[in-house]
């Protein structure tokens, strides 16, 4: 077993521990039902119980994890997506919904899986045109829109 | 409690005051199209509300501009008002005033909503009616204080949501009468009514509307209205009020609705005669009196007297049952 | 009572209503597709439509978005594995593996007639039982809901392959679900004084993150190696085995739609994930659960669409709605002026009768116009991977903002995202977080109602006849797993000492 297999376990042990301190100003009883605290306390012992059987599963090899790596190549293509989902959440209320997601569409395909150009704009034009129209035009859903489009 | 029903009269006489002052006032439409924001999802009573004042208000050509409600739900309403609260002076957005908009701030220990916004109008309000099984022992509300002080916290009343109006209302009759009761509350207001439907509590509150049905379906029996006067409906003409039974207990539901903070006072005049003008209007009474709605129209300053007053109550039942933070 | 039907049908059937009735279905199955955006959600955008309309009009069209949103939600579970409701997460699971062994068109298809079949049957109920029906759900109230959702937790556990790592992700999804207020009281909980935080943690944005998103990034890994699912014309349909393993899945699936549909506390979720789970105690192949089991999704998705129809019951005989979809429909009543209430059966007859009947025609519409798209739709999986990613990404982010109108559920999504891709990484399975999650407020809630009806004290759950049976049932499916357990590893054990 390897120290990363662990990471889910220690992660609830940690959660665990966030519930059982973030709690503390609450009751776990409250006259005669269970108060606020009541089921964050059974979660917790709950959580670390399921998380110490794991680690034990995992160190007697009932259990096993069989991590697949993303090569450099992979890694970089999922990173710089994340960076490019985070780039349309702090943008769209900036420029707008569709500018910000047609945006991200155009910057997925073109640079980051590497597409080419004329293929990857049709796409971008067709799923900017289907939010603005189903969702803007027909749902008339209040999708930011600062610069009016 | 007393203090709102002080405000009634003076209310009457200020209105009329003020409704001149109104006039006087300048009006200034807002241009573009509106929000109606709700914190209740659709099918929420206050959703309700706004979709027919929205609806009124376009059909009869009150409003020219585009309304649209919008259900921005969750957080205890917190969505919604937040929403507009971030939007300081805007003249498109108005927020719908039910009571979590007033309770969910105590609760939270968050400042007040209603202490910033721009109030607009009081829009419905509605008297609420106690109920029991209909095979229950209990035939009146001196009963239910009877059976309460012999065993405190031995009748249950199923409620819509802690905090809620029922709740309050609850909070209102133990301090009147004394006693304890156990409030359990649901997720919602039906919710607690399919558990009194069951069978399996003594206790519920409903508006004239639900009472209505569940009375004249025989599956509710009505101990109380919590209004100043008896309902003159058949169904309610034999229903007697609190205070008749000797429990100094008024109180009614209602809903509002106001602008973001530091809207501009002839924009707020405006939407105060707007909405007076739908409610006004033959097709809005018809809707009140198929709900049995009451309207009080109050507007501007004299609706944000009443809300303050609205908070008070809230605020002191939530604090002493423990809730207020 | 047959001629009260008969009459409703000739309201359905009136050319105006008709064209409505088809545009709602239309109308549902479309928005219900959005990845984010389900039934309920659907109607509430769609609500302004109904305005001027004769109030059964208005009420067979919303009542046509409700189902035939059920209807579409089917599409993006199965095409892209992200589920509009929390009903439609078993669906997502093996639904879309079938998608990837290219059988996308038998998946939909065969949910297509699933949910007609439940559908059909349910509103037979309606129209036939709905009085007695409404009273029985009624027995159920917190003690019995607390105990569901408990059994639905525990049976959770045995969703995916490890049972500790299903576990695992169950607790996570209930330890999500304390953030925010407590759902009793309203006070604040883990929020940390952060209004974020203290709105809680919707269903929609973890749904969107963990499986849209999450599986997306995955894919995007291995995008050089993803070919686009090559589907043959004759895989697109129900082979006769297929029809053969999934006809009683149907009944089975149906029936306990029904009865979960009709307790006003219980929703389509439940139901589903009971019938999933009851169908592979019944199946002939129960390994191939959680991998692309037709017969799983035809009882999940039977019993979605029985449910959001057996909802009906308690909406129509008592005026208290079983889910958000029928809260909208109540509430256009009211908006037309209508009084629901345990009345209206009788005074507005011909109301409900209609909107019985326009539910059998509603259902056959979705039947004619799903059967012959299903391999349409399934051919959308042609386009080349490298382009739905990045569309599947944006698309339901969008999803998630128009569903609360708020950008930082749009920040909750990819928080999720990430979360569900370590999962991934991890070998742990999601299905049971999201379900865990949507269950968690129920089994919270109803305890705590049950020991305040009961005064406090824990008996409640024996005194009454039902909760008394569930009680047993939650008994052994703690004792049964713990059992069989201990019996295999005895086995293993003995075996090894043989092979010494």
């Amino acid at each position: 077993m390897r120290l990363v297999e662990a990471i889910p376990a220690l992660f609830m042990l940690v959660l665990a521990g966030i519930i059982v301190f973030g709690t503390a100003g609450l009751n776990h009883w409250d006259g005669i039902t269970p108060g606020a605290r009541f089921f964050p306390t059974i979660l917790a012992i709950a959580g670390s119980a399921v998380a110490l059987v794991l680690l034990w599963a995992q160190w007697r090899g009932f259990e096993s994890v069989i991590l697949h790596f993303p090569t450099r190549e992979a890694a970089f293509r999922v990173g710089t997506t994340v960076a490019a989902l985070v780039a349309l959440a702090v943008f769209t209320p900036l420029v707008g919904f569709i500018p910000a997601l047609a945006a991200f569409m155009a910057v997925m395909l073109l640079a980051i899986l590497r597409q080419r150009p004329l293929p990857s704009l049709a796409a971008t034009v067709i799923v900017s045109g289907f939010v603005k129209l189903v969702f803007i035009h027909w749902l008339s859903v209040p999708l930011p829109m600062p610069l009016g489009f | 409690m007393l203090r709102r029903t002080f405000t009634f009269g003076t209310a009457a006489l200020c209105g009329a005051l003020l409704a001149g002052t109104a006039m006087a006032q300048d009006m200034r439409a807002p241009e573009g199209p509106i929000e109606f924001t709700v914190g209740s999802g659709a099918g929420g009573s206050p959703d309700v509300i706004m979709r027919t004042y929205a609806q009124i208000m376009a059909e009869q050509g009150i409003v020219p501009n585009a309304i649209v409600v919008q259900n921005r739900s969750g957080g205890g309403h917190s969505n919604a008002y937040n929403h507009v609260l971030g939007l300081p002076g805007d003249e498109t957005t108005l927020l719908t005033l039910a009571s979590p908009v007033f309770t969910t701030p105590i609760v939270q220990g968050t400042p007040s909503v209603i202490d910033q916004i721009t109030p607009i109008a009081l829009l419905a309000e509605s008297e609420l009616v106690l109920l029991t099984t209909p095979d229950s022992p209990l035939n009146s509300l001196q009963d239910v204080v009877a059976a309460a002080t012999e065993a405190p916290g031995r009748v249950r009343v199923a409620g819509g949501s802690s905090g809620g109006n029922d709740h309050i209302l609850t909070g209102l009759l133990e301090t009147a009468s004394g006693t304890t009761l156990t409030y359990i509350p649901h997720e919602s207001g039906s919710a607690g009514r399919a558990t009194f439907l069951g069978g399996n509590v003594e206790l519920h509150f409903a508006t004239l509307s639900e009472a209505l049905e569940l009375i004249t379906s025989g599956t509710g029996k009505p101990l109380a209205i919590f209004s100043e006067e008896r309902r003159p409906e058949e169904a309610f003409a034999n229903v007697a009020t609190a205070r008749e039974q000797g429990v100094d207990v008024v109180y009614t539901q209602f809903w509002g609705v106001g602008g973001p903070a530091g809207l501009d006072p002839a924009v707020a005049a405006w939407w105060a005669d707007k909405f007076a003008k739908a409610a006004e209007s033959p097709q809005f009474q018809e809707w009140l009196d198929a709900n049995l709605y009451r309207a009080n129209m109050l507007t501007l300053g004299d609706a944000g007297t009443y809300f303050a007053d609205g908070q008070q109550t809230f605020r002191d039942v939530l604090t002493r049952i423990g809730l207020a933070k | 009572m047959i001629d009260q039907l008969l009459l409703g049908f000739a309201t359905a059937l009136e050319p105006q209503n008709l064209l409505f009735i088809l545009l709602g279905v239309l109308l549902g199955q479309i928005v219900g597709a959005l990845p984010g955006l389900g039934p309920s959600a659907g109607m509430a955008l769609l609500l302004p439509l109904t305005f001027g309309l004769e109030p059964v009009t208005a009420v067979m069209m919303l009542a046509g978005i409700m189902y035939g949103g059920q209807y579409g939600g089917t599409l993006t579970s199965v095409l892209i594995a992200v589920p509009g409701e929390a009903s439609g997460v078993m669906t997502a699971v093996d639904g879309n593996a079938m998608a990837r062994q290219g059988r996308a068109g038998a998946a939909l298809s065969i949910s297509a007639i699933g949910s007609f079949l439940a559908g059909i049957g349910a509103v037979t109920a309606v129209a036939l039982l709905a009085p007695p029906l409404a009273s029985f759900g009624l027995k159920f109230n917190a003690p019995e809901y607390f105990l569901l959702a408990l059994l639905g937790v525990l049976a959770i556990g045995s969703l995916g392959g490890s049972p500790i790592k299903s576990l695992a992700a169950a607790v996570l999804g209930l330890m999500i679900a304390l953030i925010g207020v407590d759902p009793l009281t309203g006070t604040p909980r883990l929020s940390f004084d952060q209004p974020l935080l203290m709105k809680g943690i919707d269903f929609i944005p973890v749904v969107i993150g963990v499986f849209g998103i999450a599986e997306v990034l995955a894919s995007l890994e291995r995008i050089e190696s993803v070919k686009p699912i090559r589907t043959r014309l004759r895989d697109m349909w129900l082979t006769s085995n297929d029809w053969a393993v999934c006809r009683l899945s149907i009944v089975r699936g149906g029936v306990i739609g029904l009865f979960v549909g009709i307790m006003p506390g219980a929703g389509a979720s439940i139901a589903s994930l009971l019938a999933y789970l009851t169908e592979r105690k019944f199946s002939r192949s129960p390994e191939t659960f959680g991998k692309g089991a037709i017969d799983g999704v035809a009882a999940a998705e039977s019993a979605n669409n029985a449910a959001s129809h057996g909802a009906a019951i308690p909406m129509l005989s008592l005026g208290i709605p079983g889910s958000a979809s029928t809260a909208i429909l109540l509430a256009a009543l009211i908006l037309h002026g209508i009084r629901p209430g345990p009345q209206l059966m009788t005074q507005e007859s011909a109301l409900v009768w209609g909107l019985i009947a326009s539910m059998f025609v509603g259902n056959v519409f979705l039947l004619i116009l799903n059967l012959p798209l299903a391999p349409v739709f399934a051919a959308l999986l042609r386009i080349p991977y490298v382009y739905l990613a990045p569309s599947i990404l944006g698309i339901s982010l969008v999803g998630a903002y128009a569903a609360t109108l708020d950008i930082s559920t749009v920040w909750m999504s990819l928080v999720f995202g990430l979360l569900g891709y370590a999962m991934i990484k991890f070998g742990i399975p999601r299905p049971p977080l999201v379900l865990a999650l949507v269950l968690a407020s129920l089994m919270e809630t109803s305890l705590r109602q049950a020991l305040l009806l009961s005064f406090g004290s824990p008996m409640i759950f024996l005194e009454r006849p039902i909760s008394a049976l569930l009680l047993c049932a939650v008994a052994l499916a703690i004792v049964l797993p713990v059992l069989t357990a201990i019996r295999q590893r005895r086995f293993a054990e003995r075996m090894k000492r043989g092979a010494r």
